[in-house]
């Protein structure tokens, strides 16, 4: 009942949000392919021409098709085929779905600790906030590829180590925002009011200050999922990420990347332009949420 | 000005020590090099004299200041795989890294600045819109596909530059280098492009919003008060006044090169640390590995104290008393 008072205004407008973001056709662009890569990857075996893994699948007499040429059987190759004879197509959908979901667990494990921990820094202040802004400063001094490539050379390769790697260097990311909104929403007169009635510090963050500090957060989380996709993308095609089991865009870029000397472009060329057109996306709508969300530059 | 460089010179060596402590941590606490080095048939006194030998017996903290000090002498034992002072292999292929971001600093300012200049003549224009457009570009394009879409274009389908290796080198004063010969120019080129990329993003933006800044400032319309044309004034003014955050920025961007010429080097198979560490990483050579991580973090933390030193003498303003 008395809560109803100390309540934080509730986000205002994000109907408003919606609405303005439909007015930028770049960014709508950028949603309709990012949704389309989604339903692609969920149902990847739906679109696929065969199980890329199949080993039984596919067979080396169709290696290296041009796009278009028909193999052996008649089946038609739109991307052609690789240095096994595996269908290119098949094989980047199932690329496309490792590299987002590698992407989107490392993003989303690095929100979860980068806003605890920014969080716990803005309301404790003293040493816990100068120590995890001491770890922010340093990380953010040594190029995060750097910091990756390390952990991978501790770790080894593999699917959770590739997601820890990514997650060492984003937390970071999440914590300076986090931390940075909340300072201001802490210093506002609802929160004054919740910590005179009493309630506790977690009921604070969590029902008070960090909804407010949500807007920020989501332009940050959407950039930070191309930067995950990125990062995966460059650490594979340099062979120290994701196993050749669980060939990601990178990987396959990679593996084309040793034929693309003698002339057979399209192993590599098409992975990439996937790569490319899966950031780009993701890069129109956060660029749009930026404007959208940011209160400095909202306009009008 | 020396109580400055005091504190910076603190905060680098801080900065050191927390990543040399972590490389100990990471690199010698987790996994046990002994069972690596060790044939599967030998006895456990074997096993107890190498332990013995290599200081594996001593509690971790004696382990770290035994750790730290070989760092000070520079000693991070034998690489595995190359047989020789793990430090030397590294300082032999660093100059091959050196002159890549020296190339790759040199094309982003040369292009960068004057594309600059040209977008913030006249900001909003067509021309503007587009080059800000294709500096987004050249900040989201990961740059190993960058990499692939220059040697598909200018080595595979048009034949113009090589794409492996570094081309003969030339020696001036006893430096030796690629950049002293053609056919050493003619490989550099495309890698040094490919590094460019993104710190040419970078000098593009800043140049652009620093000539928007600096037309409506006063000295600028006094000198356009007194009749100078407007070329004069850019040359003559405003690039004086741009210069400051540029050299900060193309320092600081140095620093990240030499970390971003892993990905650059192991494409244009460029004999450089970078394509080093991705090999010594491969195949587990932790001595290899430690020696580029505190050699590579050093260097940052030289450049960055550079940077702000250099910083504080060109602007008054940001002197500290």
């Amino acid at each position: 009942m008395t809560d109803a008072v100390a309540v934080a205004p509730p986000p205002r407008g994000m109907r408003r949000v919606l609405r303005d973001f439909g007015r930028a056709p770049g960014a709508v662009l950028g949603a309709v392919v990012f949704a389309a890569i989604v339903v692609l990857c969920v149902f990847a075996p739906v679109f696929v021409i065969h199980d890329p893994y199949d080993l039984s699948a596919f067979s080396i007499m169709d290696a290296r098709l041009a796009p278009g040429e028909r193999d052996f059987a008649g089946v038609a190759h739109p991307l052609g085929t690789d240095e096994q004879g595996r269908d290119l197509w098949s094989a980047i959908v199932y690329g496309l779905r490792i590299s987002l979901i590698v992407a989107a667990v490392a993003s989303a494990v690095s929100f979860v600790i980068g806003t605890a921990l920014g969080l716990i820094a803005a309301y404790r202040r003293g040493w816990v906030d100068a120590l995890v802004m001491r770890v922010v400063d340093i990380q953010l001094a040594i190029p995060s590829i750097l910091v990756a490539l390390v952990l991978l050379a501790v770790l080894g390769r593999g699917v959770d180590k590739t997601i820890i790697a990514l997650v060492t260097v984003q937390w970071v990311y999440f914590a300076r925002t986090v931390r940075a909104s909340a300072l201001v929403e802490m210093e506002k007169e609802y929160v004054q009011a919740a910590k005179l009635m009493g309630f506790s510090g977690l009921r604070i963050l969590m029902r008070h200050v960090l909804p407010n500090c949500l807007p920020p957060l989501t332009v940050v989380a959407t950039v930070e999922v191309a930067h995950a996709i990125t990062l995966e993308a460059t650490l594979s095609f340099l062979g120290v990420g994701l196993p050749v089991t669980e060939p990601s865009l990178g990987r396959l870029v990679y593996n084309g990347f040793q034929f693309m000397l003698n002339g057979f472009w399209w192993i590599s060329v098409f992975p990439a332009l996937a790569l490319l057109v899966l950031v780009f996306s993701i890069n129109l709508v956060s660029d749009r949420l930026r404007d959208l969300l940011n209160p400095r530059r909202r306009r009008g | 000005m020396g109580a400055y460089l005091l504190k910076r010179l603190l905060e680098g060596a801080i900065v050191l020590a927390v990543v040399s402590l972590l490389v100990f941590v990471g690199v010698y606490a987790i996994g046990d090099p002994v069972s690596l080095l060790l044939s599967p048939d030998a006895n456990a006194e074997t096993e107890a004299a190498l332990r013995r030998s290599m200081g594996l017996d001593l509690p971790l903290w004696q382990q770290y200041a035994v750790f730290v000090g070989n760092l000070f002498q520079g000693e991070f034992g034998q690489s595995f795989t190359f047989r020789q002072d793990a430090m030397d292999v590294i300082l032999i292929r660093l100059p091959a890294t050196l002159e890549l971001a020296f190339a790759a600093i040199v094309l982003a300012v040369a292009i960068g600045v004057p594309l600059g200049l040209i977008a913030g003549a006249r900001p909003y224009s067509g021309v503007d819109r587009g080059l800000v457009t294709a500096s987004i570009l050249g900040f989201s394009m990961p740059t190993f596909m960058v990499g692939l879409a220059l040697i598909l274009v200018f080595s595979v389908w048009l034949g113009w530059l090589p794409s492996t290796g570094r081309g003969e080198v030339g020696t001036v004063l006893g430096l030796s280098s690629s950049l002293f010969t053609l056919d050493g120019l003619r490989h550099v080129l495309l890698p040094a492009l490919n590094l460019a990329l993104f710190p040419m993003a970078f000098v593009i933006r800043l140049t652009r919003s620093g000539m928007i800044e600096a037309m409506d400032l006063d000295f600028v319309r006094f000198a356009r008060a007194q009749g100078h044309p407007d070329g004069w004034i850019i040359r003559n003014h405003v690039l004086k006044y741009i210069a400051i955050p540029i050299v900060t920025v193309v320092g600081m961007q140095f620093g990240l090169l030499i970390a971003f010429a892993v990905v650059t080097e192991s494409i244009f198979a460029w004999p450089g640390v970078g394509r080093l560490i991705i090999e010594a990483i491969q195949r587990l050579d932790r001595p290899l590995v430690v020696a580029y991580i505190m050699v590579v973090v050093t260097l940052f933390v030289v450049i960055n104290i550079a940077v702000d030193l250099v910083y504080a003498l060109l602007d008054p303003r940001v002197r500290p008393r």
